[in-house]
This record gives structure tokens, C-alpha cells and sequence, in this order.
């Protein structure tokens, strides 16, 4: 799982989160720009009509207007009219959005691959997506075509000639599609929340006798087995039952296999005794993560970064094993309190071979727990070894009992673990220890397993990502619908969804053009980073390159100024659209299904943050809603 | 014998009313169309000024396409002029405010089919925040007054046209509104219907509610409007008391009864003096149909001029 974006805390978020600037100051900036422009461009085409006097006058009139139509928006009439919306809904029969998505999930088993190794991902992320795509679509619908036909039925007549307010008939819609798609989607929620339960719940037994297992345990202190195969025959779960365990009364628990476990209990001793299997665990999870500071050593110990393995994805930085390279990840805030019982650490690597082997054996790797006090007495544990594979996550407790080298006597010592804390702060390094293999590592990729969350809860959660992804859709349908016909308003808020998707390539493609450019570039094109300016131009140039067929890698070599104007014009159409993408929400924000789907518990900050950003949009979009509107002849 | 306050009330009634009694006022209403591309397309209503006092009951005829709707229209701040004022209360037309005060009844009825009658009504009743007692109340007089309690649970989309046109008379009516804007009210009701829709009109003037009706059944008209205006390609033709317009003002009708036959033969002298041939003696009435075509047909013959006579 990536987290290649940490989460911020809220009010960071709001206030701080850009370069000091937080969201707050940007969403005022945006709609103040916004409005500047938008205020010129009314009177700029009312003036062309009515001429400049008059359409001061009147741009003027409807913005003072606008205020006791906000003040006098009243509760009851939006109510009414939401209750128009639903009964809309029903007629239009948005049941059939549901029926659709019950038979997907139906015959799911058709087109899912059930022998994954994470089944628990695959359904959880399948049910949330199909829901997703159905509720979007259904809320594109319902919303934009409804003021539309009450436009061109002429309903609105009898409608707009009592004392509605404009402001009443975007909210009123708004809010009823919105209820329509939480019906829906709690509707969807539970049954896709079924669906993943059942499709994820299967019983194993031990095929062994039982007195056989009790005297091998009498004989060897262990027994070792397999559990009988699920009801499907995809997996079986190897045992290892040992016996000091059992007398310590600690859990049993089969190996890792599809993402889960079982626990193994015995009732009654020599030849009473029985072995039952529980029910999977750990595949539904929530976990709470929490990051520390990843720092690199090089090679020879000296502060220094991870190496580069290749054209690999930047997000990951390799160290090499069998030398002093290190991951150091800095943990805050680990108190007794919080981890009475240790260190509960997880981690998930990237391996790089450079010898041909086995891609299924796992590379030996070293972990330390040490003491952010370069100077203290005691500054690390002793090594603990681990089998690292690829991309499985790895759960390492490192107990409260430890055992450190005393620095200056040499010897080995029994410390505590929070002997080692300093103000909160202990350093995990991670070492590769076998010559020739790398770990790959990023900062979200070690953390302390802090709390479990309940499943349901987090399911909870997710739903909620998609709950406010269907609002936003339904506010900018509506506020579309205001101004543009049907199709048009549903293609329009589809676009606006794609564009704001596409915002870091239209920056990157802006961004390249702008540094490509023989003027701005050297002016400018310095503050935009590599990574963000894509070469090949904008629109123009693409079409320049794609007739001249020249690829994207070489100079246009075109005259001076040719190639200034194709750039400038370029520059200009990123520019504008960059613009508009800036205003639109990024929708990828709101997908929350890989934590579900990886069994992370979402972060609170992260809901809240979604939910502001929608409760910006929503009253962003019901005020320009409010003025289409009321400046649209209904009758015309 | 008339006590002084009704004389005063009289008194007052018949004086011509004051600024505050006026209505609906246009100045100078002019209405384009225009396409997509702001290219004129028809130039409906043309410098309209008109003024209606409370409690009348105003008719606008007018051939198809005459600009009668759209006159309505522009009143309800569903169209907004091109040039001139719409005031309706003494305000803008498209002043939320005033609709608290207005009915309106579209030319066709413009209703959610998935709605039945008590649904239609109760939608209409929230737009104005009336508190439910009062709504459920209102809305069985209402269904009761169209005569559609046997259907009022059956889905508009089922209704035949006179039944729809009768949920939406009951629909404009829903707030008591103060101002009626009836647009062509009796097509598609039965005779029985049309009779109805008369006396209701009638009734609601005896209440002192105010009433703009469109319509082209001259009879209708003729029935309850006590002023009317005339449009013809969008500019006014005609203006004046019912009464008033009907009558032939430049032939004489003298019909008397109990005169003696020196009285008649002086009376014929009278006339004989004056070159004229006594035939009865009393205004005599056309029919507003009469007087409607005469119009058209002297605006079809001169363009532009509107008929000299005014209330
Ligand atoms: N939405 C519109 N777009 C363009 N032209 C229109 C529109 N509505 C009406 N018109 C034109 O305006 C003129 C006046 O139309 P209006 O509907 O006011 O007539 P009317 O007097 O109500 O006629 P009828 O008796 O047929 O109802 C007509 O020429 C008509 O074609
Ligand atoms: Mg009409």
C-alpha cells in the first residue's frame, strides 16, 4: 500500500499545509479571483447588450440583490422542494441503479480472480469501486437533467412564480439527490459489506487425530500440519503446534496464508483433547499507522541517502545489503502508555536482486531498535534478524525485554525498550544483510501498528469518501443544469470531474511548455521543477510535431519566432486551463478505497478535510448557482 | 336607506382610485425574442402601457400570437423585458416578494405528472410555508371547489386536460392570492366547467381580488371583464370599459313607453328637424365579437394605428 502523501493534521491542513498557506487561504484566494472574474465577464457581456452604463446598473442591482435572497432562503421551501427531487427519483426509478449493482456483485465470481493471495483487497476493493462508478453515474444523472426538463416541460412556471428563491431550487435539488444517494448508497454499503463477509468467511479443520498430535507434542514439544483445505480448495494453512506455547496458554495460530490467519484451540488434555480452527482473522483490519522521519546512511555508515537502483519509480530508495547502508526511520510520541506490551512494527519492502534466484525466497534482513542520544551509554539493542519478502507485511514485535551492548563495559546488558526512548523519540534502522540484495524502502513503509480500529467503522469511513464524492458530483449537476442544457450540463460536470483528475499532467505539460518557451524559460522556467515539466509541448506544438512527425524528445527547429509564437500560444492554453483546473476538486482525494482495501484505518483528519473541501464547493456552487438562475429568462 | 359610511364607500368606489390601487402597471413594455445568438427573432409586445386596479377584473384578447402570454409573462418575471417596466405591486416583476400575493394559471398546465392532486397541491402549499393544518385544510376546499375529490388520488399523469386544467385553476389559487393571472382559463373545461370558472372569476372580484385573464371565447369575456385590452401583433388596439366598447356611440336609440301622440309627434319633429329617422331611442349593444373583428380587420387594413377611444 502507498501512502505516498502523508496526512496532515486538520487544522494544519486549513491553515499552514501550502508553504504556509493553508487550504483556507487558497479557497478564499481561489473565490475571490474567481468572482473578480466572473463579475467582469457578466458585465462585460450585459454591457455588450445593454450598454455600459445600464449594465453597471444592473450588475450592480443583482449582486445587491442577492443578499436578502441568501438572508431569506427559507428551510421549508428547500425541504419541499428536495421532497419534489426524491419523488423525482423514485419515478425515474434510481432503483434500477441498485439492481444493477446487486447483479454485478451477484455474479462478481465471474470475473474476479478468486485465487489472489489478498482476497480480503480484492472484494473490498472491487464492491467499493462498482459502487462508486453506479453512484457517480446515478448522481450525474438524477442532477443534471432535472432542472433542465422542469425548464423545458415548463413546470418551473408554476414553480418560479411562487415565492421561491433561486438559491431554494439549486439547494432543494442538492439536497434531494443528495438523500436519494444515500439511500443508495446505505442500500449499497450493506450489501456489498455482506457480499465481502461472505465471500471472505470459510472454516478450516485439523484432519489430524488428535492423539497423534498429543503424542508428538509428548515426544518433540512440537507437532507440524496442514489444515484441511477451504470449502473452495484454494488454500490450506500450514500448523506448528508447540508445546511450551500451549502450557503458557498462548495463542495457537495457523501461518499467514490470503492475507488471514486461525486461531487453533485446544479443549481437554492427552486423550480428551480436541483442536478447533476459528474463523479467519486479520483480513478485515483497520489498522492505525503511525509514521516516523525516514532518514538514509550510506554505505559506510555516514549520514548519506538511499541509492537509485534504475529506472524505478522515485518514491522508493534502495540500501544495499551487506554494507552499514541503513534505513533510519525516527519515531515521536512512544510512551509506556500507549505501547505497554512493545513495539508492535509492520513493514512492507521492495526487494532488488542483483543475483539471479528465487524470487519467492526470502533476503535476511536486520533490524535495531536504538536511541536517538548519539552520546548515551546505551544506544542500541542487539541485531534481530528477519526473512524479508516482497511486498508481504512483514509484523515484528519488539518486546519490552531487550538486550543492548553497554558501550563502555562491552557487554551485554537486559534493558527495557523505553530505555532506549529520549523524549519520546527512538530511531528502527533497518540493515539489508545479504551481499548483493537491496531493500527498497519509502517512509510510509515501517510503522508502528498503534491501535486496531474496528472494520465496520473503517467501512464506515470509505463509504463516506464516496458519499462525499457524490455530493460534490450532484452540486456541480445542479449548478451545471442552472445554465446548460441536459446532455450538455452531464457532459460539462463529467469533463469538469476528468480535468480535475488530470490536474499534475496538465501543471506537468504547462510546466513544460512554459520552460520550453525562449522567452518565459529562462525568466521563469526555473522555479518549475524537473519533475513537473513534461516535454513535448502544449496543443499546438503536439499537433506541429504529430504533422512533422518529429517525436517529443527532439528541437522543433523551427524559426526563432515561429517557435516563440507556437510556445507562447501553448503557454497561454495551458495557462487558462490550468486555471480552470485549479478551481475543480481532485477526485483522487477522495478515494479512500485502497486504505480500506489494505486494511488502514482512514485517517479522521483526512474525512475532515474531505468534508470541508465539499462544504467549500457546495456553497461556492449554490451562489453561482443562485445567479444563473436568476439571471435566466425561464420563459425565453 | 344607506347609512354615511356606505355612501362614503360608495362615494369612494366610484372616484377614481388612487396611485396605491394600482396593480399591475407596465410603462412602455417591450418585449423581443431572440435566438441563441442574441439575433432578434419576433418582436412580441410593443411599448404596452397599461394599468390595473384592484379589484377588476381585466381581459387581454387578442388573436394568436398577439402577445397576450407573453404580456403575462413579463408580469410574472418569467421574461424580462427588453425595454420599459413591468410593476406589480409597485414593484419590479420579478421581486419574489410580490408572489406571495400572486396567482397564476398557465396557459396549459405546467405540473409534475408523477404527482396526484393532494401531492400537487400539498408541493405548491410548502412553496409557501403554509403550516400543515392549514394546508390540508386548504387543499380539500380547493379539491373540492374544481369538483375533483373523486380523482384527487389518482397521478396527474392520468388526468384527462379538463381535469388538469382544473388541479392547476386550484393550484393558482392555493396561497388566496390577491392577483390572478389567468391565462386562457376555460379552454378545455366542459360547459359546465366554463360556467364555473365564470362564476368563480365573478366571485373572487365580489372578494375584491384582482384578476388579468387572457382568453379568446369573447363570450367569456364579455361575461365578467369590466375592462379589456386588445392586443394585435403586439402592440394595443383597444383599450376601455366593456360596457363602454359596446356600445355604438354615434347611433341613438330611443324607445319610450306611456307617451301621449303629441308627444311622439313632437319628438319626431324633433328629430325630423334635426335630419334624422327615429327607429328606437336608447344606445344600442354590438357584441364584442363584432367589435374584435372590426379591429383586426382595420389593423390588418392600417398598420400601426390604434383605435381612438379610451375609457
Ligand atoms: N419563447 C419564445 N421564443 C420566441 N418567440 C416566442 C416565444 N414565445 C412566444 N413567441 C412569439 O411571440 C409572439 C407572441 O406570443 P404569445 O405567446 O405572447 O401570444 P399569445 O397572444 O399568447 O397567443 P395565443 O393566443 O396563441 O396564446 C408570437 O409571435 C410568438 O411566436
Ligand atoms: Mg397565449
Amino acid at each position: 500500500m502507498v501512502v505516498e502523501k502523508e496526512v496532515l493534521p486538520y487544522l494544519q491542513w486549513l491553515l499552514f499545509s501550502n508553504q504556509g498557506y493553508g487550504a483556507l487561504f487558497a479557497f478564499l484566494l481561489l473565490v475571490s479571483a474567481a468572482s473578480l472574474v466572473g463579475i467582469l465577464v457578466c458585465y462585460a457581456v450585459t454591457s455588450a447588450r445593454i450598454g455600459l452604463w445600464e449594465a453597471f446598473y444592473a450588475v450592480a442591482q443583482t449582486i445587491a440583490n442577492a443578499f436578502p435572497d441568501f438572508r431569506r432562503t427559507s428551510f421549508g421551501r428547500v425541504a419541499a422542494l428536495s421532497r419534489l427531487a426524491i419523488q423525482e427519483s423514485i419515478r425515474r426509478k434510481v432503483l434500477v441503479a441498485f439492481a444493477i449493482f446487486a447483479v454485478i456483485l451477484l455474479y462478481a465470481g465471474w470475473f474476479l480472480d478468486v485465487r489472489t493471495d489478498h482476497p480480503a483487497r480484492l472484494y473490498l476493493s472491487f464492491a467499493l469501486t462498482a459502487t462508486n462508478y453506479l453512484i457517480l453515474v446515478m448522481a450525474l444523472f438524477l442532477s443534471t437533467f432535472s432542472l433542465p426538463n422542469d425548464i423545458k416541460n415548463r413546470t418551473m412556471y408554476t414553480v418560479a412564480t411562487k415565492p421561491v428563491r433561486a438559491t431554494e431550487i439549486v439547494l432543494g435539488r442538492i439536497v434531494g439527490f443528495s438523500i436519494v444517494g444515500t439511500a443508495m448508497l446505505a442500500l449499497m454499503g450493506i450489501v456489498s459489506y455482506g457480499f465481502v463477509v461472505r465471500n471472505l468467511s470459510h472454516n478450516h479443520t485439523l484432519d489430524a487425530d488428535p492423539a497423534e498430535i498429543e503424542a508428538s507434542l509428548a515426544k518433540d514439544g512440537v507437532w507440524e500440519g496442514e489444515t484441511s483445505p477451504d470449502a473452495k480448495g484454494l488454500h490450506r494453512h500450514p500448523i506448528r503446534i508447540d508445546r511450551r506455547r500451549l502450557d503458557e496458554g498462548g495463542d495457537i495460530t495457523t501461518e499467514l496464508e490470503r492475507g488471514h490467519w486461525h486461531v487453533v484451540r485446544r479443549t481437554g488434555e492427552g486423550a480428551a483433547a480436541r483442536y478447533a480452527i476459528g474463523p479467519p482473522e486479520g483480513q478485515l483490519q483497520a489498522r492505525v499507522p503511525v509514521y516516523g522521519k525516514l532518514s538514509f546512511l550510506s554505505r559506510t555508515g555516514t549520514a548519506g541517502d538511499g541509492v537509485n537502483v534504475g529506472s524505478e519509480w522515485g518514491y522508493r530508495k534502495y540500501i544495499e545489503g551487506g554494507t552499514l547502508a541503513s534505513a533510519v526511520w525516527t519515531f515521536e510520541n512512544i510512551t509506556p502508555e500507549r505501547f505497554p506490551d512493545g513495539l508492535p512494527l509492520e513493514l512492507n519492502l521492495s526487494i532488488f536482486r542483483t543475483h539471479k534466484g528465487n524470487i519467492e525466497k526470502t533476503v535476511l534482513g536486520t533490524l535495531f531498535v536504538k536511541s536517538p542520544n548519539r552520546g548515551a551509554k546505551i544506544r542500541s539493542s542487539t541485531p534481530r534478524n528477519f526473512h524479508a519478502q516482497e511486498f508481504v507485511v512483514d509484523r515484528q514485535r519488539i518486546p519490552r525485554k531487550l538486550q543492548a551492548i553497554d558501550g563502555e563495559t562491552s557487554t551485554i546488558k537486559d534493558i527495557d525498550l523505553f530505555d532506549l526512548v529520549e523524549d519520546g523519540k527512538l530511531e528502527v534502522w533497518l540493515q539489508c544483510a545479504e551481499r548483493g540484495q537491496y531493500f527498497g524502502v519509502a517512509q510510509a513503509d515501517l510503522y508502528v501498528r498503534s491501535a486496531n480500529r474496528p472494520f465496520w467503522l473503517n467501512f464506515i469511513k470509505g463509504y463516506a469518501g464516496i458519499w462525499l464524492q457524490m455530493v460534490l458530483i450532484v452540486g456541480f449537476g445542479v449548478t451545471a443544469s442552472t445554465f446548460l442544457s441536459g446532455p450538455i450540463a452531464m457532459l460539462g460536470t463529467l469533463g469538469a470531474v476528468v480535468l480535475g483528475l488530470s490536474a499534475t499532467f496538465v501543471f506537468g505539460v504547462f510546466g513544460g511548455a512554459i520552460q520550453a518557451n525562449p522567452i518565459l524559460g529562462p525568466i521563469v522556467g526555473t522555479i518549475i521543477s524537473e519533475e513537473k515539466a513534461m516535454p513535448g509541448g502544449g496543443p499546438i506544438e503536439s499537433l506541429v510535431r504529430l504533422v512533422t512527425q518529429k517525436n517529443i524528445m527532439i528541437e522543433l527547429d523551427f524559426p526563432w519566432l515561429a517557435e516563440l509564437i507556437i510556445k507562447s500560444l501553448d503557454a497561454a492554453m495551458l495557462g487558462s486551463m490550468l486555471a480552470v483546473t485549479r478551481m475543480l476538486p481532485d477526485f483522487a482525494f477522495f478515494d479512500t478505497t485502497k486504505y480500506l482495501a489494505y486494511g488502514f484505518d482512514i485517517d479522521n483528519a483526512l474525512l475532515a478535510q474531505q468534508a470541508t473541501i465539499v462544504a467549500g464547493y457546495m456553497l461556492v456552487l449554490t451562489i453561482v448557482g443562485y445567479f444563473f438562475l436568476k439571471t435566466r429568462e425561464l420563459a425565453a | 336607506m344607506p347609512g354615511p359610511a356606505a355612501a362614503e364607500q360608495t362615494a369612494a368606489r366610484t372616484a377614481s382610485p388612487p396611485v396605491a390601487d394600482i396593480v399591475i402597471e407596465t410603462r412602455s413594455l417591450s418585449k423581443v425574442y431572440r435566438d441563441f445568438w442574441g439575433r432578434q427573432k419576433v418582436r412580441a409586445l410593443k411599448a404596452l402601457d397599461l394599468h390595473v386596479k384592484r379589484g377588476e377584473i381585466f381581459g387581454l384578447l387578442g388573436p394568436n400570437g398577439s402577445g397576450k402570454s407573453t404580456t403575462i409573462k413579463l408580469l410574472l418575471g418569467l421574461l424580462f423585458p427588453t425595454s420599459g417596466q413591468a410593476l406589480v405591486f409597485d414593484r419590479d416583476a420579478t421581486d419574489v416578494e410580490n408572489k406571495d400575493k400572486i396567482g397564476y394559471l398557465p396557459e396549459e398546465s405546467y405540473l409534475y405528472k408523477f404527482l396526484n392532486a393532494e401531492e400537487t397541491l400539498d408541493f405548491y402549499g410548502r412553496l409557501f410555508n403554509m403550516p400543515a393544518d392549514r394546508r390540508k385544510a386548504r387543499i380539500q376546499e380547493l379539491i373540492d371547489m374544481v369538483d375533483l375529490n373523486w380523482a384527487k388520488r389518482r397521478q396527474l399523469k392520468e388526468y384527462s386536460k379538463g381535469m388538469t386544467r382544473r388541479i392547476g385553476l386550484a393550484q393558482a389559487l392555493i396561497n388566496d392570492p390577491e392577483l390572478i393571472m389567468l391565462d386562457e382559463p376555460t379552454t378545455g373545461l366542459d360547459p359546465i366547467g366554463t360556467r364555473q370558472m365564470k362564476d368563480l372569476i365573478l366571485d373572487l372580484k365580489a372578494r375584491g381580488k384582482t384578476v388579468l385573464m387572457c382568453s379568446h371565447l369573447l363570450a367569456d369575456v364579455q361575461d365578467v371583464c369590466d375592462r379589456i385590452a386588445i392586443l394585435h401583433q403586439g402592440e394595443l388596439k383597444e383599450l376601455g370599459r366593456v360596457d363602454m366598447l359596446l356600445s355604438v356611440q354615434d347611433v341613438t336609440q330611443v324607445r319610450a313607453k306611456g307617451l301621449s301622440k303629441e308627444a311622439e309627434a313632437e319628438i319626431r319633429a324633433v328629430i325630423e328637424r334635426h335630419g334624422g329617422e327615429l327607429l328606437a331611442m336608447e344606445n344600442p349593444r354590438t357584441t364584442l365579437e363584432e367589435l374584435f373583428l372590426n379591429i383586426v380587420q382595420d389593423a390588418g387594413a392600417r398598420p400601426g394605428r390604434r383605435a381612438a377611444r379610451d375609457a
